[in-house]
């Protein structure tokens, strides 16, 4: 007992890195077709730099429409989840409409971006278009959950002193619920745009627009070095994106 | 105008009764000070007042009508959080209380006529507020956030003000400031019930003063017949 006492955190550690080891040697990370393939990496490496500065003008051409869809897509997504996550919120509906829209909401969570991708590009064909779609409908079951908790927890005595005032439910979510929680909505709308320029990195696999297209064909041609400058650029932009997504994001967050 | 309270009976958990068969009236032009211990069902008795509480027995009336909480226009309700939004501006808040005389589409759109927008800035004036109409609410002092309060309910056309602990969180002179004013405005006919634990308030501030203890009222009378002892004794 005193043993097991003294091993403490290092006993947690030894336990974690024995169930990851076994869960490896399940999926057959160590057996000796996969050993006699690792060679083939240090080929990948080799192959892949330098990056090739070639392409770098049509990636950052296509970079910059992969952050136009996720913006667009961000923007449709909170334009559309507000309202549904006012329809999802305790604070103004009752139980029978919330658990509608939450249903909803949830639905829309279910399907991943890139699927909802594919969905696009068999509606509305190949291009960004079908990009934006996929990014706003995902990023709306997202945001929508978000929002309807920080709308549940808008102060009720405000709502009800304002509602007894003579508000309907649009006016209480016009005037209250929406400027209460602002800062809040602007935050994760924000958080959204800076993971939908991530998540619409890879739209492109589905043609539904960007970099991720580039990405697709230099991998299918095996221009390992086309590939580093494309992943090299998406890093650069989503690096940038992040350190301004965070610093904005303080500003709208208590501190 | 008053709020009538009668037999009115409330319990937040099936056998655990908060109000036990109070009857009451809250009238306009008239300060009533409820007093009460904490947990006394002060903060209960002003809900089922505003209609935001359904009694379980009882009732309660605003002229011969049902109280329900929803676009009776004559009575205001100030929780203790003082319940104005923080993000609003001074006008924004006061102009709140036109809300229940618009369309919804006005509502919706934010269109209030000039006449509500010039009785909201009339109220903020006469209650101090004239230098900040355009400042957010979350940039005002306790004081004045309770003045915005009493704003929105002079343009909402209140008779009836229900203000719950509606000086407990402020220093004694702005408390005091806060106080002269609702006294000052019974004068124009608008009446308040306000909650407090301080029984030195009643006699300068009130005209009439109700204790609830145990659930029930202990005491209902004027305040000028009410000594700080006698209030204390049933308190």
């Amino acid at each position: 007992m005193r043993a097991l006492r003294w091993a403490g955190p290092n006993a947690n550690l030894l336990i974690l890195l024995g169930v990851a080891l076994v869960l490896l040697w399940h999926f057959g990370a160590f057996s000796p077709r996969t050993i006699s393939k690792l060679p083939n990496l240090c080929v990948f490496l080799a192959n892949a730099f330098p990056p090739d500065p070639e392409p770098i003008p049509v990636l950052l051409g296509s970079m910059l429409e992969t952050v136009l869809i996720a913006l667009a897509g961000t923007t449709l997504a909170v334009l559309v989840s507000v309202p549904l996550a006012s329809l999802s919120s305790r604070s103004l509906f009752t139980a029978p409409v919330t658990s509608f829209f939450r249903f909803l909401l949830s639905v829309i969570r279910t399907i991943p971006a890139i699927l909802w991708a594919l969905l696009f590009v068999i509606t509305v064909g190949f291009g960004p278009l079908a990009g934006v779609l996929g990014t706003a409908v995902y990023s709306i079951g997202y945001l929508g959950k978000l929002l309807y908790e920080a709308f549940d927890a808008v102060d009720r005595d405000v709502l009800d002193s304002v509602r007894i005032s003579g508000a309907g439910k649009l006016a209480l979510m016009r005037y209250v619920v929406i400027p209460e929680s602002a800062n809040y909505i602007i935050s994760q709308a924000i958080f959204m745009f800076e993971y939908n320029v991530r998540a619409s990195t890879i739209l492109g696999l589905v043609g539904a627009g960007g970099i991720g297209f580039y990405i697709l064909s230099y991998v299918q041609v095996l221009d390992y070095r086309s590939l580093t400058t494309a992943l090299l650029v998406v890093l650069a932009f989503v690096v940038a994106i992040d350190v301004a997504s965070s610093r904005l994001r303080s500003k709208f967050l208590p501190s | 105008m008053r709020i009538s309270l009668r037999d009115v009976s409330f319990a937040y958990r099936p056998g655990r009764p908060v109000l036990s068969s109070v009857s009451l009236d809250i009238e306009s032009g008239e300060v009533l000070m409820v007093l009460g211990r904490s947990g006394a069902g002060k903060t209960t008795l002003l809900k089922l007042a505003a209609g935001l509480l359904k009694p379980q027995s009882g009732s309660v009336v605003y002229e011969g009508l049902q109280v329900d909480g929803r676009r009776s226009r004559a009575i205001a309700y100030v929780p203790q959080a003082i319940g104005i939004v923080e993000n609003l501006t001074v006008l924004e808040n006061a102009l709140l209380g036109a809300l229940g005389g618009l369309s919804l589409f006005s509502q919706v759109v934010g269109s209030f006529p000039r006449e509500a927008v010039s009785r909201a800035k009339d109220a903020c004036e006469l209650l101090g507020l004239g230098d900040y109409v355009n400042v957010k609410a979350k940039e005002l002092s306790g004081g004045q956030k309770q003045r915005v309060a009493i704003a929105r309910a002079l343009v909402q056309g209140a008779k009836i003000v229900l203000a719950d602990e509606f000086v407990s969180q402020l220093d004694p002179l702005t408390s005091l400031e806060v106080l002269e004013l609702t006294r000052d405005l019974r004068t124009q006919g608008i009446g308040f019930a306000i909650t407090t634990h301080d029984v030195h308030l009643v006699p300068k501030f009130g005209d009439k003063v109700a204790v609830i203890r145990d659930g029930r009222i202990a005491l209902h009378k004027d305040a000028s017949n009410a000594s700080v002892e006698e209030v204390l004794s049933v308190f």
